[in-house]
């Protein structure tokens, strides 16, 4: 059943006792008509990485698209020599839009001034404004420098991270046995230091302690519980990139393999749906998703081939039986806080070994990808019918064909793909500019229940590529200079059980998403998201689990203003309803608000943001989610559930201009970041669940940062 | 135009719109089930017509009875639809719309189902544009046919009225049977009532979105839109989605001088196809 937001304003938000938020967001709203001008590069990067982590539930710990944008805002990339490779890793613009890019580039020569951009066909004002943060005109120095130049000319940079909740979670205190499960302190601490010259040369080395794990002491006696470290060079003669180290891979459609963040269903239909370049360097605090070992890519002609082998230990849980030890499941998060977690820490052995070979058209590419895995110990799948078709054994395989293409105005894509057991996997996509105001977007994928892979993501209502059919719709218009009308529909249906779904299930979900842009600095716009999917539901009077469609819809209202050159602001609204069946979950609501305020002087050391949020929902089925920055490279999208209020404030401060400082770091720009953010639940509210369960019903953490760069 | 000529012209218009229709209900066993709307979407693009006052929109024939007095010419038009690919669900329709001395005229039937249920409509809708708004009145006369239960009747009414807010965007809103609608014989039953809004944005001279709204008593709003590409002189596509059926639809549309068939299929999970097909004839 739909639920209107005038439902949900009557039955809920209407309480005497809740109005007193709303009126302080709908006061701190009418603020925001006060001032003008343009809006934020910020808001901006917040809005792609929005859109990129739309489907993602969990905490995202892959900053490497925030680190790009923040390097390229320093170094931003010459729209004269930006290859199709640059403009798809920012995923700011469709292919047919890139395409139209470099077609204009060849017709008519360099651009003469960043106005030209305007008169490349198909790209649009909106498209512009997202491009220009990261792009300058001139035409600056050759691709290729000497060894030496990228060796030395290059720019550092040493990030320190520490951070801490100031409640005590339930691991940390001592339990009957007079121990504490977790076995560290409480802090969180992140070092990285990385060099980067342009796009040709980076290397780095990272090491990050999660809260709970050792640092120097009992199993972690060289420090940090993860250190990761990456060589990565490109273009040295027939080599196009090389790593050593920890890299990721990233094959056609993501099929068969796509590490690292990959756009998946959202409202920015027509966004480049490229994984980018087979081999990129990793250099993120995740755990699991990455290789390490070495990789190359070698290109000649209209030929390209890339193989990498990888070995590298996996957190694992292994059982024994007579028949010796096997691995039951692979940790993705990353802890080794309690003993359990420390037992399972390198138990598993992988070793992976991959070739992509690609021929190249001028407008698109066919390739084929092959992957192989060699476990340590045998997968075994564990007896319940959902899991009937994981992978099992010592050995696993993957291989696809695929291909891209752009024709006049007609973008198309797609891989098919088959696993070991010869499973198979399928994906197509079309994305068509019917018009100059607009786009249409089709995908279809067609996965085999029994369809395996590892480390893939790909365009599906699942988080892994399987059990799934599905057809999705997306349609960009531009009806007026002023309004972007967004919105999608995708129907899908699960042909084999899966978790929480213990019969075969189907859903679909609509999203339409008005934005509408009055001027360069200000933004409003307006979404509605209905979905529904099958969900097991308990019935206590009956022996067997049944699946009944859960409906969840939402409304979120946003707007964003850039009041003057250092401040801006942003608030949202956002109602959402839950409906299932039975019990507790049989109907919720919820309501989520917040205002920020971002301080950003150019010339002024010091900078900073505020945000006040309130939310309330009926319980964890309406949760909702809202995306914060925090730091630089630092981000989260926490998910919020019963009622409370949330505050953040960040702090910058560039502290070169003072003589002291310069004395001490030389030529070293220092930034000093601290964070402070405190959520407050109503009392004898439990905040988190098992160990993380805190003693007090408020979270406060803070968190500090010092980045040096020279 | 003379006897000869006008006869030659009915008979090919019998031969080009029934051949079709008749292989179907052929392929589709024993009868031929009125349709009381092709679920099935099946839009079509209407050529320019220099007669026509919105000439450049390129408006189309769709489920919007206001739309009518868009034709200029007389014109029929013949559907059949078969759901799901289930035999007693078929269904089938004729609609003849007359422009005469100002007003439009359509007169239709619909037949739905094979085997012991059976429905049956009926219908007579006059528009008239007033201006710039449209105003059109429909009556129907529905029959409803259960095995060995025997039968029953109903008659309801409807009214719409739409209009052109700018050059781009056609809204129209019908209401259908707002009151009554008691079967004869059994008055507890009755025929829904049921409210639909169109909406008709003009994107580019080959570009139509088309959306409709609609909310039937005691049930869930539906909503359909698709998207109208007029691919060329000749061929049109569609592309669509509806919500209560939770599925995509598509068609395809050839124009062969006044005859226009359109082929369409919505998918709809679990299930399954449902084909459709539409002739249309402008005397």
């Amino acid at each position: 059943m739909i639920v209107t937001s005038s439902k949900l304003s009557c039955a809920k938000f209407c309480r005497e006792s809740t109005m007193r938020p709303y009126l302080l967001f709908i006061s701190l709203l009418l603020t925001f008509f006060c001032y003008a001008q343009e809006q934020s590069e910020s808001a901006l990067e917040e809005q792609l990485m929005e859109n990129l982590t739309a489907s993602s539930e969990s905490e995202v710990e892959d900053d490497s698209k925030i680190q790009l944008y923040d390097f390229l805002r320093r170094h931003r990339l010459s729209i004269n020599t930006a290859s199709r490779e640059e403009l798809q890793e920012l995923a700011v613009l469709s292919e047919i839009q890139i395409e139209k890019i470099l077609d204009h580039r060849k017709l008519f020569g360099d651009f003469v001034s960043i106005y030209e951009l305007q008169a490349v066909v198909g790209l649009d004002i909106s498209s512009i404004r997202k491009l220009l943060p990261f792009i300058v005109l001139n035409k600056n120095v050759a691709s290729i420098n000497s060894f030496r130049k990228r060796f030395s000319d290059g720019e550092h940079n040493l990030l320190l991270r520490t951070s801490m909740t100031l409640e005590q979670a339930k691991g940390f205190r001592p339990g009957s046995s007079g121990v504490s499960a977790y076995a560290g302190g409480r802090e969180k601490i992140f070092l990285r230091y990385s060099y980067k010259f342009k796009r040709l040369l980076e290397y780095g080395i990272l090491g990050e302690k999660d809260p709970g794990e050792e640092f120097f002491k009992g199993q972690q006696r060289y420090g940090f519980d993860f250190y990761s470290f990456y060589l990565f060079a490109r273009k040295i003669g027939w080599i196009e990139s090389l790593v050593l180290g920890d890299f990721t891979i990233s094959m056609g459609q993501g099929l068969i393999q796509a590490q690292g963040l990959s756009l998946r269903k959202s409202s920015a239909i027509l966004s480049s749906r490229s994984l980018g370049e087979t081999i990129k360097p990793y250099h993120s605090a995740g755990e699991f998703n990455f290789h390490r070992g070495v990789g190359v890519t070698l290109k000649r002609l209209k030929f390209s081939s890339t193989f990498f082998v990888s070995k590298r230990q996996h957190t694992a849980n292994l059982d024994a039986d007579t028949l010796g030890s096997y691995v039951t499941s692979i940790s993705s998060s990353g802890y080794h806080r309690t003993v359990n977690e420390m037992g399972d820490k390198s138990n598993l052995n992988l070793v992976s070994v991959g070739s992509v070979l690609k021929y190249h058209v001028a407008k698109g590419h066919v390739g084929i990808n092959m992957l192989h895995y060699r476990f340590s110990h045998p997968m075994r799948r564990s007896n319940s019918l959902y899991d009937l078709f994981s992978i099992s054994g010592k050995q696993w395989a993957n291989y696809s064909f695929d291909y891209a293409f752009t024709l006049k105005n007609l973008h198309a894509y797609g891989e098919a793909a088959v696993d070991k057991q010869h499973k198979l996997a399928v994906l197509q996509g079309l994305m068509i500019t019917l018009s100059k105001s607009v786009d249409l977007a089709v995908v279809y994928r067609n996965l085999s229940p029994a369809y395996q892979s590892l480390f893939s993501t790909t365009f599906s209502e699942s988080s892994t590529p399987g059990n799934e059919h599905g057809l999705f719709l997306g349609l960009s218009l531009r009806p007026a200079s002023h309004f972007l009308v967004e919105g999608y529909a995708d129907f899908y249906q699960n042909p084999w059980l899966k978790f929480r779904a213990s019969f075969p299930s189907f859903g679909y979900d609509y999203v339409i998403r008005i934005t509408y842009t009055p001027d360069k600095q200000t933004e409003i716009f307006a979404s509605y998201k209905y979905e529904r999917s099958g969900a097991n539901q308990v019935q206590p009077s009956l022996p067997l689990r049944y699946v009944h469609p859960a409906d969840r819809s939402g409304i979120r209202l946003q707007l964003s203003h850039q009041a003057n050159k250092f401040l801006s602001l942003k608030s949202r609204i956002e109602l959402s309803s839950f409906n299932g069946e039975t019990g507790s979950k049989a109907s919720q609501q919820a309501f989520l608000a917040y205002a920020d305020i971002h301080y950003q002087p150019s010339q002024s050391i010091l900078s900073g943001a505020f945000r006040l949020q309130y939310f309330d929902t009926d319980g964890y089925e309406s949760r909702l989610y809202s995306y914060e920055t925090g730091m630089l490279s630092d981000f989260s999208i926490p998910s919020y559930f019963n009622t409370g209020w949330r505050y953040y404030l960040n702090l910058k401060t560039k502290l070169n201009s003072n003589k002291t400082v310069r004395k001490i770091f030389g030529k070293m720009i220092p930034v000093f970041t601290i964070r402070i953010s405190q959520t407050l639940m109503q009392k004898d509210f439990e905040i988190g669940s098992g160990n993380d369960l805190l003693d007090q019903s408020r979270k406060t953490e803070v968190k500090l940062q010092l980045l040096l760069t020279w | 135009m003379n006897l000869e000529t006008v006869r030659e012209k009915s008979k090919r218009f019998i031969l080009r719109s029934l051949a079709i229709p008749m292989l179907l209900s052929k392929l589709h066993a024993q009868v031929v089930r009125p349709l009381l709307s092709t679920s099935t979407p099946v839009f079509v693009f209407q050529p320019s017509d220099s007669s026509s006052r919105y000439k450049n929109l390129a408006v189309i024939d769709t489920d919007d009875p206001a739309t009518h007095v868009f034709n200029s010419k007389l014109r029929v038009v013949v559907a059949a639809e078969n759901k799901y690919l289930i035999e007693e669900l078929s269904l089938f329709a004729i609609n003849a719309l007359f422009p005469i001395a100002g007003y439009a005229v359509a007169v239709n039937a619909k037949l739905l189902g094979t085997g012991p249920f059976k429905e049956s409509q009926f219908g007579i809708s006059i528009g008239r544009s007033l201006g710039r708004l449209i105003l059109n009145i429909q009556f129907n006369y529905h029959r409803i046919s259960i095995g060995n239960y025997g039968g029953d009747r109903a008659v309801t009414g409807g009214v719409s009225l739409g209009g052109f807010i700018n050059e781009k965007l056609f809204v129209s809103c019908l209401i259908s049977n707002p009151a009554g609608g008691k079967f004869r014989t059994n008055k507890i039953e009755k025929i829904a009532s049921a409210f639909q809004m169109h909406l008709l944005y003009l994107i580019s001279n080959s570009i139509i979105l088309a959306t409709t709204i609609s909310k039937e008593e005691k049930q869930r709003a539906s909503v359909r839109t698709s998207l109208l590409y007029k691919m060329s002189e000749r061929i049109d596509a569609m592309l669509g989605i509806e919500t209560t059926k939770s599925g995509p639809f598509a068609g395809l549309t050839w124009s062969l001088q006044d005859l226009r068939i359109s082929f369409a299929a919505s998918y709809s999970y679990p299930l399954g196809f449902t084909p459709a097909l539409r002739l249309s004839y402008a005397l």
